[in-house]
């Protein structure tokens, strides 16, 4: 939402970036100068700026990518949602690498680089995301064989208490209980 | 003065909560019936401060008393009266407030609504929500005190943050936490159960609709944000994955998964330890909610004032409330064991697959909105985890929920028969796959638009054949007698109008994502563009004074061929209080399809950029979840609650599948 760069980085104070990195503060400034020094740009940033594509798969791949890049000056906000420079830059820039035919992985790289992994919403696959790309199937599938194995298990023991033997005891343990609550 | 007087009262209040939380409690252990029955009239009183508390904090903000730091920062001279009184709510002490009279609310209610509970079980149900009002009090009284003034008073207050001041953010909060708070109730009942170390069928069945209110206050809660984010972002999103809208909707798939497991317990008695888990776990969820929505661990566009101070507290709370739970959850599961019997192909396996599923999912957004701190926290670096992600791995969870749900409901309790239940279903079956292919041949729709759209029609299928079921269930009289008996079943009506609002959610999710067009443009005054056959003429751009701001608003008429449909009026409003514009889209609602404008940067030539958005079933979004709101009200008005409530407690049902007296069911 517009209302989260009323400063001209879109910092509302120290904690703008979740662990109030100095790091990531750095980052954009730096990101501002990459981008940001060039003579057309304007005081605000435009979302709607239309653009071109020379093929329509293109349209098609550049809003993916900049629905799935981070603004790092604002809130939480991917950089097709945000008017902030740093954004309309980043919009410009995967809309030049895809008209020049880079790939999806080559912009991802192209941006990891200059920003790190932070600003890739869709976190790559690599050993410390494991858990997190698989941790859902992985809850899917244990809580379906924990209900399986608690189904079965359930099987057994009401087949085993309906059994005569058990039946009979029971019946004894329940007249014993009713006697001693009558005392 | 009358900041003092809110004081006081939340003051009271707390003091009120303790002698609740703690005598009915002591009360109920010995045996002491007068202590017991003291809860009752200590909800009163509770709810009436707060209720106090309350109007002192709505009339500060009317009469404009910025003497009032939390008046001063969120309302000013020019704010509109409607978003005066609704500010009260616009950021977090005000909202804590609300969310702590609505704690009151509901124990009011549950105080005066629980007359046939035996005495020692309403104690501790009563005493455990006290239990939970105390801490939130203390939290407030600790760090949050709307009622904290400011010396000197300003003249002008800073105004509520222009984002809020739209009709539907206006109702959002207060229905959001009567979900949220309502789920306090079956966490009272769940804790008090184990407490009291016996469980019974007319509990259970009293628990439910009251679970089943709150989860439908939820549901709504959760669609007039969406339905505002799509109003008033201005680019036609309805949902964002952030962590404050995963906070609401973690807690909405265990309630969710509650609701149906509750339908076993109650019905069936199987599974009532899994049913007391996922009552314990609906509210802990929605306590984690506001921890990770008020403490500033997470960045969301939904910026609350923030403290590391009230993180830490509510953290301890949390811990304190969930460990407590969990750990006598522990020591008492053990006891309520089924008693239901069932085959593997029953409607009990279902509910419960249909439980993992929930449960499945409900973990996953847990997962994503923790695992870049728990990164962060391990010094493993920084990652975004955000929409693609969610998007990537929700769908795969949530589809087989939506094959199931085609079908679940038409099988029996027990048992059934595979066979049967594909009978009844195989023509319904082939017809809608035939439908579905039909749509990817004839219309732009992609495979993966048709199969979705197919599982919708499967859904709505499974609605039909339930309805024909019962009508065929029923002997007596004609077929207008035995509708007129279906539609009184209102539990039934209710479950089919949920399930409806499923199959209109998915198509309308499906086609918007899918068939939406979106168009960036650059038109001069006259300009116009056409879009999926419809012509967009764009007419200029005039002022417009608001009582707090002043906008640019511009013309665009819309045709299809000659004919003039509709004329949009989409804004940049410049609040007084802030210096950004804020975008007002211009929207034509439809049945069918919604055309959206969103008013971009004006150009040194006169010309616009704008954003044109035709959106089709996008109304769907909001139509089904309402649909199951107003599903989830008619169910917990069904007879039979009504009627059980007027009788005495069942006879109580034996653990293990025999029945003993009651009185050896105690663990203690």
């Amino acid at each position: 939402m517009s209302a989260s760069n009323a400063h001209p980085f879109g910092l509302k104070g120290p904690r703008a970036f979740g662990a109030g990195s100095i790091l990531f503060e750095i980052v954009a400034i730096l990101a501002f100068a990459l981008f940001g020094a060039g003579p057309v740009i304007a005081t605000q940033g435009d979302l709607f700026e239309p653009r071109d594509f020379s093929f329509p798969a293109h349209e098609e791949r550049y809003l993916r990518m900049i629905n799935s890049l981070r603004c790092l000056v604002c809130q939480n906000q991917t950089i097709a949602e945000s008017d902030a420079d740093l954004a309309t830059d980043l919009r410009r820039e995967v809309h030049r690498m895809i008209e020049q035919g880079r790939s999806d992985e080559e912009i991802a790289d192209f941006m990891t680089a200059r920003f790190g992994e932070f600003v890739l919403y869709r976190p790559r696959l690599r050993s410390d995301t494991i858990l997190l790309w698989f941790g859902p199937f992985l809850f899917v599938g244990a809580g379906l064989v924990l209900l399986v194995l608690r189904l079965r298990k359930r099987k057994d023991a009401l087949r085993w208490s309906t059994s005569g033997s058990v039946r009979k005891r029971a019946r004894r343990l329940l007249e014993e209980g009713g006697v001693r609550k009558k005392t | 003065m009358i900041g003092e007087i809110g004081h006081l009262a939340m003051i009271l209040a707390f003091a009120v909560c303790i002698v609740q939380a703690t005598v009915p409690l002591v009360g109920a252990w010995r045996g002491n019936r007068s202590w017991m029955a003291l809860a009752i009239p200590a909800a009163g009183a509770q709810f009436a401060l707060l209720a106090i508390a309350w109007l002192c904090l709505e009339i500060a903000f009317v009469a404009n008393d910025f003497s009032l730091a939390y008046v001063a920062t969120n309302s000013s001279q020019d704010l509109p009266l409607v978003y005066r009184i609704s500010a009260a709510w616009g950021a977090h002490e005000g909202s804590m407030l609300l969310w702590m009279l609505i704690l009151a609310g509901w124990g009011f209610a549950v105080a005066h609504l629980s007359g046939a509970l035996p005495a020692t079980f309403r104690a501790r149900v009563l005493a455990v929500i006290a239990l939970a009002g105390t801490g939130f009090l203390l939290f407030m009284l600790a760090t949050s005190n709307p009622f904290e003034r400011i010396l000197p008073a300003p003249l002008q207050g800073r105004d509520l943050n222009p984002l809020l001041q739209d009709p539907g953010m206006a109702a959002h909060p207060p229905l959001l936490y009567m979900g949220y708070v309502g789920l306090v109730v079956p966490f009272a009942f769940a804790v008090a159960a184990l407490l009291e170390g016996r469980l019974d069928l007319a509990w259970m069945r009293w628990t439910r609709p009251w679970t089943t209110v709150a989860w439908a206050f939820l549901t709504a809660g959760i669609m007039l944000g969406s339905w505002w984010a799509y109003s008033e972002l201005g680019w036609g999103g309805w949902w964002f994955w952030d962590p404050v809208e995963n906070a609401s909707f973690m807690p909405w798939l265990v309630a969710t998964a509650l609701i149906h497991s509750l339908a076993v317990s109650e019905q069936r008695g199987a599974f009532r330890s899994w049913t007391l888990l996922l009552a314990i776990f609906g509210f802990s969820l929605s306590l984690l909610g506001t921890f990770l929505v008020r403490s500033g661990v997470l960045v969301s566009v939904h910026a609350f004032a923030t403290d590391p101070a009230r993180g830490v507290f509510i953290l301890i709370f949390l811990a304190v409330v969930i460990g407590s739970a969990l750990m006598l959850y522990a020591l008492r599961a053990a006891h309520f064991t089924s008693v239901g019997r069932f085959d593997l192909f029953s409607r009990e396996t279902f509910l419960l697959v249909n439980n993992v599923l929930l449960v499945a999912a409900s973990a996953t957004i847990l997962l994503g909105t923790l695992y870049p701190l728990f990164l962060d926290a391990l010094d493993a670096g920084k990652i975004s985890v955000g929409p693609p992600y969610f998007n990537a791995v929700f769908i795969p969870l949530t589809l087989p929920l939506a094959l199931l749900l085609g079908f679940a409901p038409l099988v029996r309790w027990k048992g059934d028969g595979a066979k049967r239940v594909f009978e009844a279903l195989r023509w319904p079956l082939v017809l809608i796959i035939l439908v579905g292919i039909g749509i990817f041949l004839a219309s732009p729709a992609s495979w993966a638009m048709a199969a979705s759209s197919a599982c919708a029609l499967w859904i709505v299928a499974g609605v039909a054949g339930g309805l024909r079921d019962r009508l065929r269930h029923r002997r007596e009289g004609g077929f207008f007698r035995r509708f007129q008996r279906t539609i009184a079943e209102r539990g039934f009506i209710g479950m089919s109008l949920a399930h409806l609002g499923v199959a209109f959610f998915i198509a309308g999710v499906t086609w918007t994502s899918g068939a939406g067009v979106e168009r960036d443009v650059r038109l001069l005054p006259g300009e116009s563009v056409d879009m999926v056959g419809h012509t967009f003429r764009f007419e200029g751009v005039g002022p417009l004074a608001g009582p707090n701001y002043r906008s640019q608003q511009g013309i665009v008429q819309v045709f299809r061929g000659d004919e003039p449909i509709t004329t949009l009026f989409p804004e940049k409003r410049t609040y007084f209080s802030q210096l950004q514009p804020m975008t007002e889209a211009g929207i034509e609602a439809g049945f069918w399809r919604d055309l959206h404008v969103a008013l971009g940067e004006e150009h040194a030539d006169g010309a616009w950029t704008m954003r044109l958005q035709y959106k089709p079933l996008v109304r769907w979004i909001w139509l089904g979840p309402l649909l199951m709101a107003i599903g989830g009200l008619l169910a917990a008005g069904d007879r039979r609650y009504r009627l059980s409530l007027r009788r005495q407690p069942s006879p109580v049902l034996a653990e293990g599948g025999s029945s003993v007296s009651s009185r050896s069911l105690q663990t203690h």
